[in-house]
């Protein structure tokens, strides 16, 4: 009997090229390959019926049907495992471009963004952050500040009263005389907080707002260290250099007083949109501690002298992210709490 | 207030083009706050502060300029021709309250007509804001405008007895003035108290002194004889009187920051001279000048050492001197200590103590001077004790999709009302109102955070914001019982509303009260607060089913919970809104849990559900803490796995599904261990809570 190794092979090639799944494919190995049944097996079984001197060429022809078989049933496995894994793919496929999930990150309100960063810088520079209350006595929002009975601030056009002697403190200078009263010098305090002024609310008002109040008294204190003060808050608030002007003014628990400025950023003091021309941004009121107050407080003014200051966090806010309306500061409309 | 510059001008002779002067007024204190141009003048409008009275004219803005750019200065000149009698003779003055007017200065103007005034003059004061009424009355506006000095014009021949007398009012006397409206001219009789001052004749008040004239004798087309008056009133009594008729006019709101008492005299000369110029009519000879105690101005001494140690810089004494001088001031010079002693000139009634000269000086050398320098760094600073709390309170709120509100903090009262809470703060419940609010409909210092966290949840909700999680910091004011001093408590305040997981495109649900929880839950571990628990309460603005207080060692911390329904329904919420209130001051007064480290476990740990059926009416921490009493040695952990209503489950029960984590320090637990284990927790399910293994 004689095996025709070259049907077998074409036999093999025929049906491998049907093959199309796992399944299949296995049914195929076994029809080929099965240790029983096997097609291949059953060549093997007639190698024992060969003559002596042709079993060499039949050994050989077996060999390469065997290994025929195998490597075509190793590509085809192959193939199917490469569909079957792109097929997975495609099905786990994903829109990458949909929105990510997490739980929505919530945002600090502007005030507090500033509020925090003046806290870190002031802090840096040696200063004790202090508080105190919103609702005052006449002696500490009026008194003990140098403004006396009969200031146009003291009236009630402009203070929110809860008695005769309570009111919403009007300015965080309140502070400077608590901190003092605590302490004595050398101090450096700053006090962020709300205030209450009795203003209508409109596009550039609030009947509340949030000021920052600095003191600084020891020995030698001079309006010069003022100045330097505020030059260095600008440099780390905006992380960049402005020098910073004193324009003189009046506020009665500061002599001499005056308002500081720094220079506008956009055009260096030469005039623009930002600073409406004039070169110059205001920033608050500042001085060095009256007399009086010191005394008031039982500080010996001929010993120890400081500087104060005071300016608007709101003011800095509608500066620096330019709202066109201060009101939207305490409106709390998500769709504005959410740019920060 | 404002200023032209053609006529200051004719006062002070200086080159220097308008923006110039502007720019160096406002860095010396008179802040310019606009500059105009109009027909060929320049018009400042001023802001000048209340310490400046001074300053409230064109005279005085030209001492000012004179001084800042040592330009002359030529004060307006009054040359009265007098003839016919002495003014004497005509009239008197008597002042019976020198308190309140220690100087007033009268003269007579005869045969006047009275008439409009030349264009010249209705040009200028039109200029500047002022209406022309008629020619002796702009007389005297003019004269304000040009010297800040208020005067007042009498018909002479109306005033009772020819003749003034300064008193206080008596009880039950009234005036009838002329008020100028928006609506036109109107006559208001009022009411005088028996502290006011008023300008009387022989028999009843004619003007309410340094504040407005009277109608019966003001200067009519009738008026043939005219008496002037300058005079001086004490700031305060002025003030007094302004603020309780509610008045605000030119001439108080000059008095009551300080009129110059010594320039009645120079005011009134002008004034006569200019109505003889405008009206006609002769001057009488000299003044009723009655000044019973005339005005001392003591010394103000200044050392070189005082003004170098508050500016930061070397000024030479011979510049302070200078710098005194030019602003008016008489100066000792006393060199040999570098000291010097400056007498103020009556204009300046700011100037009193030593830090005021410093300051002047400062002025005039210029504050550009002033160099810069830091203080010597004595050391770190220190945050509010809390900050670090509160920061964190901030992120983690932040971190799970709040976003940080900040209310006005005076609010409705009804509103607040429906939040002042009982479980809060039994003791202290009342509300704190403002005498005078700001806003008429916000009288209240709020008492709570959830009113102004509700009135946002309305305002985001009228925008078509639906879902709103919001969170404030910040304190709330009550009025305790005793009715002392209100009492101001650092508060947080949340507020959800909404869908939840809204970013999420795959699930959404409505929030409930278990995201509020979730929220106040995560506030107490950002604080790493010890031991507390969430009791059932009743708390008036919340659903009875769905409220609980926070308590910590018999201390209630907070409340959560959802809006009651009838407060929705009130208040026509659109969705079911939840809120928590907890009480930072005194979450900040505990000791936080110390941060320690607990070794990790040696052996394996084994798992083992259980899956329930219980009434509803069971509490699932009964449910913990009945199988924690169990007492069982190895069971590391007992938590709730899954929770299920509806479907087959009976409408009076739910079924749930708790995690028991078995797990031994000293070795691997075998089988029937953590089976029998397993085992007595099942039985105490069914035998205390009626629970059936499903
Ligand atoms: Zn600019």
């Amino acid at each position: 009997m004689s095996t025709n190794f070259e049907s077998l092979h074409d036999q093999f090639d025929r049906e491998v090229a049907s093959v199309s799944d796992a399944e299949s494919l296995r049914a195929l190995r076994d029809r080929w390959l099965g240790r029983k049944a096997g097609l291949v097996t059953d060549v093997r079984k007639q190698m024992g019926a060969v003559a002596s001197e042709d079993r060499a060429a039949f050994g050989k022809a077996f060999n390469a049907l065997q290994q025929h078989v195998e490597a075509g049933l190793d590509r085809v496995s192959a193939e199917i495992a490469n569909r079957e894994r792109d097929a997975t793919i495609a099905r786990e496929t994903v829109d990458i471009t949909l929105p990510g999930r997490a739980a929505p990150l919530g945002h600090r309100h502007p005030i507090t963004i500033l509020r925090q960063n003046i806290e870190d810088i002031f802090v840096r520079m040696g200063y004790s952050v202090e508080d105190g209350p919103e609702i005052e006595t006449t002696f500490f929002n009026f008194d003990a500040l140098n403004i006396p009975d009969g200031h146009p601030a003291r009236e009630s056009q402009d203070t929110m009263y809860v008695s005769e002697d309570l009111a919403l403190r009007s300015q965080t200078s309140t502070v400077q005389i608590h901190a003092m009263q605590r302490r004595q010098p050398p101090l450096r305090v700053i006090a962020p907080g709300r205030v209450f002024r009795r203003d209508t609310p409109d596009a550039t008002h609030n009947p509340m707002f949030f000021q920052v109040e600095g003191l600084n008294v020891a020995e030698g204190i001079t309006l010069a260290d003022l100045r330097g003060t505020c030059e260095e808050f600008v440099r780390q608030l905006f992380g960049a250099d402005a020098p910073v002007r004193f324009r003189a003014s009046y506020f009665p628990f500061v002599e001499p007083g005056c308002e500081f400025d720094y220079q506008c950023f956009v055009c260096k003091g030469t005039g623009c949109r930002v600073c409406k021309g004039s070169g110059w941004i205001e920033m608050g009121g500042a001085g060095m501690v009256h007399p009086h107050v010191l005394r008031t407080v039982g500080i010996d003014p001929e010993r120890f002298s400081g500087f104060a200051f005071g300016f608007g966090i709101d003011r800095l806010a509608a500066r620096q992210f330019d709202l066109d309306d201060i009101r939207l500061l305490f409106a709390n409309d998500l769709r504005f709490l959410e740019q920060f | 207030m404002r200023i032209s510059i053609n006529w200051l001008k004719e006062m002070v002779a200086t080159d220097v083009d308008p923006r110039g002067i502007a720019e160096r007024l406002t860095l010396a204190g008179l802040a310019v706050d606009t500059i105009e141009e109009i027909g060929g003048d320049t018009l400042f409008e001023f802001d000048i502060t209340s310490n400046r009275p001074d300053a409230l004219s064109h005279f005085g803005i030209a001492r000012e300029v004179a001084a800042l750019f040592d330009a002359p200065l030529a004060a307006p000149v009054a040359t009265v021709e007098e003839s016919g009698p002495a003014t004497e003779t005509l009239t008197s003055v008597a002042i019976e309250d020198a308190e309140l007017c220690p100087r007033y200065v009268a003269r007579v103007i005869r045969g006047v007509k009275i008439g409009p005034s030349p264009g010249w003059m209705v040009r200028r004061l039109e200029a500047l804001g002022q209406r022309s009424i008629n020619n002796v009355a702009d007389v005297t506006n003019y004269v304000l405008l040009e010297q800040g000095h208020p005067l007042h014009a009498f018909d002479f021949n109306l005033l009772g007895g020819n003749r003034i007398v300064v008193r206080r009012a008596r009880p039950g006397e009234r005036i009838v003035t002329l008020e100028k409206l928006a609506t036109g001219d109107e006559f208001r009789e009022i009411e005088l108290r028996d502290d006011m001052l008023v300008i009387a004749d022989a028999d009843v008040p004619v003007a309410i002194a340094g504040i407005k004239g009277g109608k019966g004798t003001g200067i009519s087309d009738a008026t043939v004889d005219v008496l002037l008056e300058a005079a001086y009133f004490q700031p305060a009594g002025v003030r007094r009187t302004a603020r309780a008729l509610k008045l605000d006019t030119d001439a108080s709101h000059r008095f009551e920051r300080g009129a110059d008492i010594e320039a009645t005299t120079r005011a009134i000369d002008r004034a006569a001279a200019l109505i003889v110029e405008v009206a006609g009519g002769t001057v009488s000879r000299g003044v009723v000048d009655c000044y019973p105690r005339p005005a001392v101005r003591t010394p103000i001494p200044l050392r070189r050492s005082r003004v170098e140690a508050l500016v930061g810089y070397e000024v030479t004494f011979d510049r302070m001197v200078d710098a005194l001088r030019g602003l008016g001031f008489a100066v000792e010079p006393l060199r040999d200590t570098e000291e010097l002693l400056a007498v103020a000139p009556s204009y300046r009634v700011d100037v009193a103590i030593e830090e005021d000269l410093v300051e002047e000086v400062a002025r005039a050398l210029g504050y550009g001077l002033v160099p810069s320098t830091l203080p010597p760094w004595g050391g770190s600073g220190t945050y509010l004790a809390g900050e670090t709390e509160r920061r964190a309170v901030r992120e983690t709120l932040q971190a799970i999709g709040f976003n940080e509100a900040i209310s006005l903090s005076f609010v409705d009262r009804a509103l607040d009302d429906e939040f002042a809470c009982t479980e809060l703060d039994r003791a202290a419940a009342a509300g704190v109102d403002l005498v005078n609010p700001v806003l008429d409909n916000k009288p209240r210092m709020r008492s709570s955070l959830l009113t102004g966290l509700v009135e946002a949840y309305e305002t985001n909700a009228k925008h078509g914001t639906r879902n709103v999680r919001l969170f404030e910091l910040g304190k709330r004011f009550l009025r305790p019982a005793d009715g002392e001093r209100p009492v101001e408590r650092e508060t947080i305040g949340v507020l959800i509303a909404g869908t939840v997981d809204d970013a999420d495109h795959r699930d959404r649900r409505d929030a409930d009260f278990y995201d509020i929880k979730g929220a106040v839950e995560a506030v107490i571990r950002a604080l790493r607060l010890p031991s507390f628990t969430f009791e059932r309460a009743r708390v008036e603005c919340l659903h009875r089913g769905q409220a609980a207080r926070i308590v910590r060692d018999g201390h209630v911390l907070g409340i959560c919970g959802r809006v009651s329904p009838e407060l929705a329904t009130r208040r026509k919420f659109k969705s079911q809104v939840f809120l928590a209130e907890l009480a930072l001051d005194r979450m900040l007064g505990i000791e936080p849990t110390p941060v320690t480290y607990r070794r990790l476990p040696r052996f394996p740990s084994v798992v083992r559900d259980v899956s329930i059926l219980v009434p509803k009416a069971v509490d699932y921490s009964d449910i913990v803490s009945g199988v924690r009493a169990l007492g069982i040695p190895d069971l590391a952990d007992f938590v709730l796995y899954d929770i299920f209503t509806g479907g087959s489950i009976p409408g009076d029960h739910l079924s749930m599904t708790l995690r028991a984590t078995f797990r031994s320090e000293e070795r691997t637990l075998t089988d029937d261990e953590v089976s029998a284990s397993h085992r007595s927790i099942v039985d105490e399910l069914a035998s205390r809570f009626g629970a059936s293994l499903r």
